[in-house]
């Protein structure tokens, strides 16, 4: 089935197309929302909250980009809004996240490990290294959805870039 | 040198992660069918809510701008009072000048019900008032229009039953006359609004209004009655309140943060036992909400190391559910149709839903304390407006302090004082 076939019968409500969207993307865009919430049940909640606005918006995809782009905006606005309705608790689980790391988790450089230096970054430094350096989006665009300064993006960027750095170097992830 | 942009895009851009937890398709479908019930539900309940406001809205306006039915006053001839005589057509269409809706129909009917006979003094003031017993006019007489003097005097309109959902007189309008016999006029239209304004009956008041003179009587303290009358009133009422801790104490071994919520929910029969006090009885039910996250932190003590704090969160939540019988006293004094009311009640009940976790700001409990079916005892005290929208319905709007007491239960977590905002319907048949 090609990707317009996906999102004509997505449009026409046909379950059939939905499932297959949902089966296609869903792994990817969980890994998405997994680097933007601060754990895994989060990201679920993220990752169904976008599926209902990706079905029930779907006569909105205009076909200017790929769909999975497309789906991809709408799973990083979800994300952010989960972010800023849940932010009060963000200082206690930036602290049971740091107990959890064990030095073991370092040995090998995957995926995952790479999920936890991110989720151990503070919030807005994880929000625009992920934005930024994954996502591709400009500092101007970082600054209209955020609501803050190109000036304190930039500065975010380059603070979360030098925590990263310190903390692959300590660990010993990269051989450089 | 290590740049973790392409590092992490190239690892993390194009990664899957396999679904293993809740996020299914079926739960997409169900999410999405649950937030269109909601939606159906808002929409229904703000359509309702819309209604109902137009409803009262148009009540209201249209018991305040009930049309004037102009009745002339022909002072020439002190034994008829009122009179459609020729002579007066002149006073007759100045009277109805007065009036939008005596102009619309074209005529200046005259009130069959009632009529003031009026002997003039020297002094121009109003002798006698009186209304024939067997016609003892209600609301559809009492707009009055009274064109005092001769074709060239004073003209007077007065809507009474405007005054009375208005608190405002609808038109007075004094266009020439003896200003003795004019004052005399504003003396008791003025009387007329005072008294109206405390909500009688135009009945009542023609019936207090004086046979001798323009002594005017003081007007009742307040307008509800003094004698109990043991017609019932019904009041709806619902009262929420809710409360949050945002911040955690790091200095706590154990902290929280979350909301509380409770809302409660009355239909109380009241009696009216005089001089504003009501009481009554009804049934009433409470639901408290708590929703949160702790943070508890304990110290691993080693001979070797320096002790470790480990910190770990833990998502909380309860749900309590009681039915009451809510024993009720309300207390109204105020003017007019605007009140100040007190209300005072006592909730015994019991509890139907316990579960989860209670928490405090600072401690959390299980609820073993305060389990299905044990007796609770609720109360509150609230002050607030209570305003009359339609002849026999009122709406109260009144912040409470609620005091809650669980007997025998020795709770860490439990805030027994809450302050809510409550609103009322209150329906008088």
């Amino acid at each position: 089935m090609t990707e317009q076939q996906l999102v004509d019968g997505c449009i026409r409500e046909d379950r059939k197309c939905q499932e297959q969207l949902w089966n296609v993307y869903a792994t990817k865009l969980l890994t998405v929302s997994i680097r933007y919430c601060q754990n895994r049940e989060d990201a679920e909640d993220v990752l169904m909250e976008a599926f209902v606005k990706i079905f029930n918006n779907m006569s909105a995809f205009r076909g200017q980009s790929s769909l999975e782009t497309w789906m991809r905006r709408i799973v990083v606005n979800t994300s952010i809004n989960k972010i800023r309705s849940r932010k009060f608790t963000e200082s206690i689980d930036n602290e049971v996240l740091h107990i959890g790391y064990s030095d073991n988790a370092f040995d090998s450089m995957d995926a995952k490990v790479l999920i936890s230096m991110l989720e151990s970054l503070p919030v807005g430094y994880r929000m625009v290294f992920n934005l930024f350096a994954v996502e591709g989006y400009s500092h101007k665009e970082i600054a209209e959805l955020l609501n803050i300064d190109e000036g304190t993006s930039r500065s975010q960027l380059a603070k979360a870039r030098k925590s990263l750095q310190e903390m692959i170097e300590k660990k010993g992830v990269i051989n450089t | 040198m290590i740049h973790p942009d392409h590092i992490f895009k190239d690892a993390l851009y194009n990664h899957e992660t396999p679904l293993d937890g809740k996020a299914s398709f079926q739960g997409v479908m169900q999410k999405r069918k649950n937030k269109r019930r909601g939606f159906f539900w808002f929409s229904l309940s703000s359509v309702l809510l819309l209604l109902l406001s137009l409803t009262a809205a148009s009540l209201f306006k249209s018991s305040a701008t009930q049309p004037l039915n102009v009745v002339k006053y022909d002072s020439e001839n002190a034994e008829s009072g009122f009179s459609k005589d020729t002579k007066d057509q002149a006073s007759a269409v100045e009277a109805q000048s007065v009036s939008e809706s005596t102009a619309a129909s074209g005529s200046a009917p005259v009130s069959p019900e009632f009529k003031l006979v009026r002997e003039k003094s020297a002094s121009g003031v109003i002798k006698t008032a009186s209304q024939p017993g067997n016609n003892r006019g209600r609301s559809n007489n009492a707009d009055l229009a009274i064109s005092a003097g001769s074709n060239t005097n004073s003209s007077v309109a007065f809507n009474t039953d405007a005054m009375t959902n208005t608190d405002a007189v609808a038109s007075v309008q004094l266009v020439s006359g003896n200003a003795q016999e004019l004052q005399s006029i504003r003396d008791v239209l003025a009387w007329i609004k005072q008294i109206k304004s405390r909500g009688i009956a135009d009945d009542y008041i023609f019936q207090l209004l004086p046979t001798e003179g323009v002594e005017l009587p003081e007007p009742l303290p307040f307008h509800l009655p003094r004698k109990a009358r043991f017609n019932p009133i019904f009041e709806l009422n619902v009262t929420t309140a809710g409360n949050g801790y945002k911040n955690f104490r790091e200095s706590q071994d154990v902290t929280v943060a979350g909301n509380h919520r409770f809302s409660q929910y009355q239909g109380i029969m009241l009696f009216d036992m005089g001089r504003g006090v009501n009481i009554g009885t009804g049934l009433g039910y409470m639901e408290s909400v708590g929703i949160g996250k702790a943070l508890i932190s304990e110290w691993k003590i080693d001979t070797t190391v320096a002790p470790i704090r480990i910190t770990k969160a833990q998502n909380i939540s309860y749900r309590l559910n009681k039915v009451s019988v809510p024993l009720a006293i309300r207390y109204q004094l105020g003017f007019g149709r605007k009140l100040v009311r007190i209300s005072a009640s006592a909730m015994p009940g019991i509890m139907t839903v316990s579960s989860g976790t209670m928490f405090s700001r600072d401690a959390i409990q299980s609820m073993d304390m305060l389990k299905k079916n044990t007796f609770v005892m609720d109360a509150r005290l609230g002050a607030g407006l209570y305003y009359q929208v339609a002849p026999k319905t009122a709406i109260s709007a009144e912040p409470m302090v609620q005091y809650q007491a669980i007997p025998g239960a020795q709770w860490k977590s439990f805030n027994r004082f809450g302050f809510g905002f409550g609103l009322g319907v209150v329906f008088r048949p």
